[in-house]
Formats: structure tokens, C-alpha cells, sequence
């Protein structure tokens, strides 16, 4: 089993939303499918070495997880946008492995 | 935001919409309402990083560009039927009215055709695969 680390930006860059969800996350070990499911259902996350610069200020949680589970978002041109799916139903949860919060606290 | 930037906004903005409607996944797009679907661009577009949380002006001009020129983007390509002995016929997909389910305004103008009995769920299944690979697979 291979891992892989991502950044999953949290609650649309509110930081007080953030403080609020961050227990359940780091307790639990799990995020929450959201949903918008324009590149289908899931939780998305960052590649840290594509995460776009105005982003970088946004609260996050870095995490890792087996990278068998994760599906690249790829254009149709084999262009990769820098993100991934976590494949997940609307509502449900996906684990993953916290390493830290970012810009939460 | 002097003219240079609000451009450069304008391009980024128009080339990620075209690509998030051309990549996207195509029926849950399409089953949205245009006020729905604007929504969904927004947080697509805040997604990709096309401007800072504190950034307030931004989302004013996102929002402002998307209601004038989301219509025009969403729009297919024109169609042109070259038939024999005839002039060229141009083809232009209906415009996106507001608060209608895209789908719905597709459903309109192109007749539904029953499949071959047997075969038509197959196809289906098998069309819906290929288009998830392209956009969504390792």
C-alpha cells in the first residue's frame, strides 16, 4: 500500500465554520461528502505541490491515504487539474489519516 | 482591481467555466437550474483558487460575469449540415432560460428515440462508463 498526502480545504475558507468541524475530523479521522458532485461524488483534495497560492491561506486539514483509493481528476486531454476524488456517497464519510490542521486556530 | 487584472480575472474565470462544463460530469450539470448551476460554478471556481477568501471584489465580478455571459459559454457549438445541392445550414442550440433544468430545454427540441429493444440499457451503461474514465480515472 502506497500513501499519498493531500489538503482538503475546509468549509468553503471559513476558519470559525473550520474551528467547528475540526473536532469531529480529527476525532474521528473522517471527512464528509458534501454535495457538489460536479466532477462526481466525493471528498476532493489538493495535491500539496498543486495547491494554488490563494488558496494556501484557506483552513485545511493535510492528511494521508491509500493512494488505491483515490481517483486523479484528469481531463480528457490526460491534463491533470493538480486535485483527487475520494470516492464517497453524498452524506456518508471517507477516512482518512490527519497529519495537522492548517490556518484553523 | 485596475482594467489589466479585471481581464485577466475575466479570461481565467471564462476558460475554467468552459472547461468545468465541457469536463464535468454531464448529467448532474445538466439536471441543475441555471440559478443552481451559477451557485455550483461559484464554488468551483473559489475551489480552483481564482481569488483569496478576503478578497471581496472578486466574487462580486465572478458573479456579475457569470450572469451575463454563462448563456453564451454553456452554449453548444453551431452545427453545420452540409446537404447536397444546398446551401450550408446552420444549427444553434437553444439559449439557457432561467430557473429551467437544462436537460429539460435539450428534451425539447430533440426527439426521444426508443432503443432497439435488448440493447438500450447496454448502451447506456456502457456510454456512461466511458464518459466517467475520461474525466475521473487514474
Amino acid at each position: 500500500m502506497a500513501l499519498v498526502r493531500g489538503i482538503h480545504l475546509l468549509a468553503d475558507g471559513s476558519k470559525s465554520r473550520a474551528r467547528e468541524i475540526a473536532p469531529d475530523i480529527n476525532q474521528y479521522q473522517r471527512l464528509l461528502v458534501g454535495v457538489t458532485t460536479t466532477f462526481g461524488a466525493g471528498v476532493y483534495a489538493w495535491y500539496p505541490s498543486c495547491l494554488p497560492d490563494h488558496l494556501k491561506s484557506w483552513p485545511q486539514v493535510y492528511f494521508e491515504i491509500d493512494d488505491a483509493i483515490i481517483e486523479e481528476v484528469i481531463l480528457r486531454d490526460g491534463q491533470s487539474l493538480g486535485f483527487f476524488r475520494i470516492p464517497g456517497n453524498i452524506g456518508n464519510y471517507v477516512t482518512i489519516s490527519v497529519i495537522e490542521f492548517r490556518n484553523v486556530w | 482591481m485596475d482594467t489589466l487584472d479585471r481581464t485577466a480575472l475575466e479570461e481565467r474565470v471564462e476558460r475554467n467555466v468552459r472547461m468545468i462544463l465541457e469536463e464535468g460530469d454531464q448529467a448532474y450539470l445538466k439536471g441543475l437550474s441555471s440559478d443552481a448551476l451559477l451557485g455550483v460554478l461559484e464554488k468551483e471556481l473559489r475551489f480552483l483558487g481564482l481569488y483569496s477568501y478576503e478578497d471581496k471584489e472578486s466574487p462580486k465580478i465572478i458573479r456579475d460575469l457569470l450572469r451575463d455571459k454563462l448563456d453564451h459559454w454553456s452554449q453548444k457549438p453551431t452545427i453545420r449540415i452540409q446537404l447536397q445541392g444546398s446551401e450550408n445550414l446552420a444549427w444553434n442550440f437553444p439559449s439557457v432560460a432561467a430557473g429551467k433544468p437544462v436537460i429539460k430545454q435539450i428534451v425539447d427540441f430533440v426527439p426521444l428515440q426508443s432503443p432497439p429493444p435488448n440493447t438500450g440499457n447496454a448502451v447506456l451503461l456502457k456510454a456512461k462508463s466511458t464518459q466517467h474514465r475520461s474525466f475521473a480515472s487514474k
